[in-house]
């Protein structure tokens, strides 16, 4: 009894001396409040999980067509597109286009609205972004062989983003999805591509590290960046057979990782025990410009054009202002209207895997 | 909860602006209205006007931009996170206080074996199986919150005393930042 009399006292006085506290508390507590409220009106519909994207038999995914909505960047920011009826980004159809821009995540604008991606800006030429979240150059090459038909003697620019581009290609899956790649044949004898293993199943094993780690082998002097560099030069010489075939212009664009949330990720990553023995970041920029160089194809380091104020603040792909100097970029391109690939020599392509075999440790 | 989420996405810098313009704009108001009144300069009405349109520049040139809304909302979370801990010490420092009071009447606790008796084990009776991992031997009932089954406790306890310390307990929760220090990983997903 004692105890609930001293209690019922102490607790009257504490509660006095709280009320200063809960009045400061109050005063948070209504911006929180109202911020909440405002914060959830304006959060969009939207479209996460299978409906982004579609399961492609032959080139793992698609984006969905005629899509017009909300998808959330790595931030978790929203951010407003549509696609076409075959699920591309950009005004009009693929045939009616001036420069067809294939790639990855950054041809397809990922992050950004309609009306600051680089395809949607000014009306002097028409572009069409044939790409998706997470393809690799093999997929990117898929694309301009199945689109042949409507791209001849179009411009087409390629954009490579090389932090995971490089590897993805000789890589199964990009994370837990199945992806083509490409693959030397035993004793050396050329490059194929292999396609068997694409179904809708979670590939069982990480095929890459999350981040930056293998990145930083590849922009150093080991077998993993010449393995991935020797596939890149593969792919990008059969782009330009491909586009010579049909009158094409061919650019390469390089996609530098300049974003913030990247750079620490990647310091992080130069940081690990043994890494970053003679690291070069500029090394898949002067790797892939000699390839096209011998090749005949224009090469554009976008790292000349591009600083970290035009990627997104917590997120690694542009803003409004990293489209509009890409637009920038992609009209001078077609004004200069880069002539078909000169002929090169010894060509090295990836042919379809000769037998439909189960792949093991030692292929990939 | 009163802090605001620290890893925040566009749409919530952007609604803080928002919230934190009408606030300006009615206190600012407000203020204005009180000090026309109080020095009989001029109709309230105008005051009000005038006090309103104070807390549109103030708000238009702390959020004139994206970086300035961004940083402004940082600042923000910063401070409120700051005054949330230190509300949260200041109560529990009262929680104690009413406990330490509350302990001066005697404790329930028999830490001597009572004359006579030859053990002060006591047998224990079996707790509910919905009960196993609860706090306090009771079942916890799904939607009905801490607050009943703290109060149950109590009553059947004995110690009714705890009932004057849930005021604090509530406002410690209320104050509380909820918010784990940790954040998703950089996970690239497509679907």
């Amino acid at each position: 009894m004692i105890r609930t009399l001293l209690a019922l006292i102490a607790g009257a006085l504490a509660l006095v001396l709280a009320l200063p506290a809960m009045l400061v508390a109050l005063g948070l507590w209504i911006v929180r409040a109202i911020t909440a409220r405002l914060a959830d009106a304006a959060a969009p519909q939207l479209v996460e999980g299978d409906p982004f994207v579609q399961f492609d038999p032959e080139v793992g995914w698609t984006p969905r067509p005629n899509l017009s909505t909300h998808a959330t960047d790595l931030n978790g920011d929203f951010f407003h597109f549509t696609t076409d009826q075959d699920g591309w980004r950009g005004r009009g159809a693929v045939e009616d286009a001036d420069v067809v821009v294939f790639g990855d995540s950054f041809a397809f604008g990922f992050g950004i609205d309609d009306a600051a991606f680089y395809g949607n800006l000014g009306r002097e030429f028409a572009i069409k972004a044939v790409g998706a979240p997470g393809y690799n150059m093999v997929q990117a090459l898929h694309w301009m062989h199945a689109l042949a038909p409507k791209i001849a003697g179009k411009t087409l620019v390629w954009f490579l983003y090389p932090p995971n581009d490089l590897e993805d290609n000789v890589r199964p899956s990009m994370l837990r999805y199945r992806t083509p790649f490409i693959r030397e044949r035993k004793g050396g004898n050329g490059w194929e591509k292999v396609t068997h293993h694409l179904s809708e199943e979670p590939w069982p094993f990480p095929s890459r590290k999350r981040h930056f780690e293998n990145y930083v082998e590849i922009c150093s002097d080991s077998d993993l960046s010449r393995r991935v560099f020797r596939a890149s030069d593969v792919l990008i010489r059969e782009a330009a057979d491909l586009a010579r075939s049909l009158e094409c212009g061919l650019v390469v664009a390089t996609v530098p990782e300049l974003s913030p949330l990247a750079q620490r990720q990647l310091e992080e990553a130069r940081r690990q025990p043994g890494a970053g023995d003679g690291f070069d970041a500029s090394r898949p920029d002067q790797r892939i410009g000699r390839t096209c160089a011998d090749l005949g194809i224009p090469f554009v380091a976008l790292a000349d054009e591009l600083s970290a104020a035009d990627y997104l603040e917590k997120d690694v792909h542009w803003n409004a202002e990293g489209h509009r100097k890409v637009h920038d970029v992609l009209r001078r391109i077609w004004t200069e209207r880069p002539p078909p690939p000169s002929p090169a020599e010894a060509p090295e392509q990836a042919q379809p895997a000769a037998r439909d075999r189960p792949m093991t440790r030692a292929d990939v | 909860m009163i802090t605001l989420p620290t890893h925040a996405q566009r749409h919530w810098v952007t609604a803080f602006a928002k919230a934190l313009t009408a606030l300006l704009l009615v206190s600012y108001a407000i203020l204005g209205a009180g000090f026309t009144w109080l020095l009989s300069s001029g109709s309230p009405m105008v005051g009000a006007g005038v006090g309103a349109a104070l807390g549109v520049v103030m708000s238009a040139l702390l959020f004139a931009t994206a970086g300035a809304r961004r940083r402004s909302y940082d600042l923000w979370v910063r401070m409120s996170r700051r005054v949330s801990s230190t509300l949260a010490a200041y109560l529990t420092r009262l929680l104690f206080g009413v406990v330490a009071v509350a302990g001066l009447g005697g404790s329930k606790f028999e830490l001597q074996r009572p004359r006579g008796a030859s053990t002060n084990w006591q047998p224990k009776r079996p707790v509910p199986a919905e009960a196993y991992g609860s706090q306090h031997g009771l079942p916890d009932v799904p939607g009905k919150g801490w607050v009943r089954a703290y109060v149950s406790w109590g009553f059947k306890g004995g110690g009714v005393w705890i009932l004057f310390v849930l005021p604090l307990i509530a406002m410690l929760g209320w104050v509380q930042t909820q918010e784990k220090g940790s954040f998703g990983g950089n996970i690239y997903t497509l679907y």
